[in-house]
């Protein structure tokens, strides 16, 4: 299965153009480099990929790295579909429903462009099929966005449900997901080209009964040419249980054309 | 708590809630963001004339600072500083193009309806210069129509037909007020549509490579208008006076852009007058009564905007600028891109001299 999403990267990365457009690098999208994303999607008929590395220091466990990729498109006005996957080293230590080299397919809908009274609102829908190592059950989580300014400082949250089958007894059906942040252009209006961005991130674990994972983490995204943009993040889990993680970050590229 | 107090608090308390949800949801609006018409041609203007794509970066960002400041100010110190501001990210020769909804955060938010007409206007704007720039499209005319019916199709796009630009559209009671306060940062916008029009006819000049060769001398003389905004300049710069080539040949496109700047013109006077509307809701309610308008695809004779129309006269009005009724008494008229690259038009003060270029005759393969 690896290979054939190895195969299946490297094929989608040979067929992009050398000339891209104007990404909008303030669109948050979740991973880049922050779970935290914004209520907007990619530009109708936009093509974008996103891909990075990151590592996670876990607590009782080796260290271990991940790789997500993913292609974004803009069906139609207020709509991006996407398809990635994110492959694991040490594959099968992953708690959790996501396992290295599962398909997520994904929607997003913004419903409204944010104004001087109304918050910016979008859902996104994701399906994670287990086509990836030891991956049982398909998965749907829902996920609400929402962003509101102040000036040019920008505030999102983003709950979200997660629905599980193929689980084991031990583990939960479902869960809740809670992120809360902000992100914010550095020297604006003079510079638009860096942002910085933080979020507090609450989750329930996969496992019943185990404590609530609570974490917080910053990144900054930063526009390299027309059509790229550059973006690093650091994390840590605060509380949960005790093979959290103490410390994760990321790395990652996001080219639109 | 007695019934009827009860009652007054839950009656209150409903008006409340209903007239806030209203007011909320009259601001609805949604984002519409599209991508540029895809072709052979896209992102040529960022290959084939840098210079050129640089500029364009800092003439967005001009116009997203010159409304965010007026909404916050105007105090003509505050103003001029801002225009030198401008000024000075321009001529950093920005690569990459700014966020707009960074620059003018209020103003975005503000009024969107307007906010993504100007932004699918400029998309169209920098695909035809694109499509001139590139070598791998043979018939650009045919995929010239093919972008403009694809830019036109969409609810946002600006109008093709001829509007009443000088008279019925600068006769609102705001009307001019930009003009009047702040001529020179007024005179600094129109420069940036003059390059914006000329540019198409040094482009109908050759190929990428000439355009190359002849582009930096337009761009030196627009320099020179950055440098002494063009003050004498009574209305803005039409298509047909920068671009007469491009506008005679393809007059429906020089009718959108010259909408479109003089949309810009219609929102910087409704900015420039807090007197009239003193509210963002104010300014907000006024740029939505003029900007159906320009929206409005289908104008006919009998239409609700007929008032609107362009005198049949002036209604070719890119290919016959000096004639209408509304351009009399406008004074020294903007140079056309030939009498630039000829010589022919006197040079601004302190523009470096660039040698004269020999434009070739038109080149009709593209």
């Amino acid at each position: 299965m690896r290979r054939v999403v190895m195969t299946l990267c490297l094929a989608l990365l040979a067929g992009l153009s050398a000339s891209a457009y104007a990404i909008d690098h303030d669109n948050l999208d979740e991973g880049r480099p922050l779970r935290l994303e914004d209520a907007y999607p990619i530009a109708s008929g936009e093509w974008a990929v996103e891909m990075g590395a990151g590592l996670s220091a876990q607590r009782k466990s080796r260290t271990r790295g991940f790789f997500p990729f993913e292609v974004l498109y803009g069906l139609v006005p207020n709509l991006q579909v996407s398809i990635g996957t994110t492959l694991f080293t040490d594959p099968r230590q992953i708690e959790g429903q996501t396992k290295s080299g599962d398909m997520q397919l994904s929607g997003l809908y913004n419903f409204n462009q944010e104004t001087l009274s109304l918050p910016a609102l979008g859902l996104r829908v994701t399906v994670n099929a287990p086509t990836g190592t030891a991956s049982s059950g398909v998965d749907v989580r829902v996920k609400g966005l929402v962003t509101k300014s102040f000036d040019r400082l920008s505030v999102h949250v983003n709950p979200a449900y997660e629905m599980f089958s193929g689980t084991s007894p031990l583990d939960r059906d479902g869960r809740f997901e809670l992120a809360l942040g902000a992100s914010y252009p550095l020297r604006a209006p003079k510079n638009t080209l860096t942002t910085v961005l933080g979020d507090v991130f609450t989750e329930q674990t996969p496992r019943r009964g185990d404590p609530q994972i609570v974490g917080i983490e910053a990144g900054v995204r930063q526009q390299w040419t027309p059509w790229t943009v550059l973006d690093a993040g650091l994390g840590t889990e605060l509380a949960g249980p005790t093979n959290r993680s103490s410390v994760f970050l990321t790395v990652g590229f996001s080219i639109g054309f | 708590m007695k019934p009827r107090p009860l009652l007054l608090v839950s009656f209150s308390l409903i008006l409340v809630l209903t007239t806030g949800v209203l007011s909320a949801l009259a601001q609805w609006v949604t984002r519409d963001e599209r991508w540029p018409t895809r072709g052979p041609w896209l992102w040529a203007v960022y290959r084939e004339l840098p210079q050129f794509y640089r500029e364009l970066n800092g003439i967005d960002f001009g116009h997203a600072y010159l409304a965010e400041t007026l909404l916050q100010t105007q105090d003509p110190q505050e103003v001029e500083r801002a225009r030198l501001e401008v000024l000075d990210f321009i001529f950093s020769s920005p690569p990459v193009p700014p966020d707009e909804e960074m620059i003018a955060p209020t103003l975005t938010r503000m009024i969107w309806e307007a906010y993504k007409a100007f932004n699918w206007a400029h998309t169209f704007h920098r695909s035809v210069y694109d499509l001139y720039a590139s070598d791998r499209v043979a018939d650009k005319d045919s995929a010239l129509r093919q972008i403009f019916a694809d830019y036109i199709s969409k609810p946002e796009a600006i109008t093709s037909h001829p509007l009443d630009l000088h008279d019925k559209l600068w006769s609102f009671p705001e009307s001019k007020a930009f003009r009047t306060k702040f001529r020179t940062f007024n005179t600094q916008i129109w420069a940036y549509h003059w390059l914006q029009a000329a540019t198409y006819d040094v482009q109908l000049l050759g190929n990428a490579s000439k355009q190359r060769e002849l582009m930096p001398r337009l761009i030196e003389f627009y320099h020179g208008y950055l440098r002494k905004p063009p003050v004498e300049w009574q209305f803005m710069p039409m298509m047909g006076e920068g671009a007469p080539k491009f506008a005679a040949r393809f007059p429906e496109i020089a009718v959108v852009f010259d909408n479109l700047h003089m949309l810009h013109d219609n929102i910087d006077d409704i900015l420039s007058r807090p007197d009239l509307y003193p509210t963002r809701e104010a300014k907000r309610t006024a740029i939505l009564k003029i900007l159906p308008i320009y929206l409005h695809q289908n104008h006919a004779p009998e239409d609700r905007y007929a008032d609107y129309h362009a005198p049949a006269a002036a209604e070719h009005a890119g290919m016959d600028m000096h004639g209408g009724k509304g351009m009399k008494d406008m004074g020294l008229r903007p140079p056309t891109a030939e009498q630039v690259m000829t010589h022919a038009a006197p040079q601004r003060e302190g523009t470096p001299k660039v040698p004269a270029a020999k434009p070739e005759t038109e080149h009709r393969g593209h």
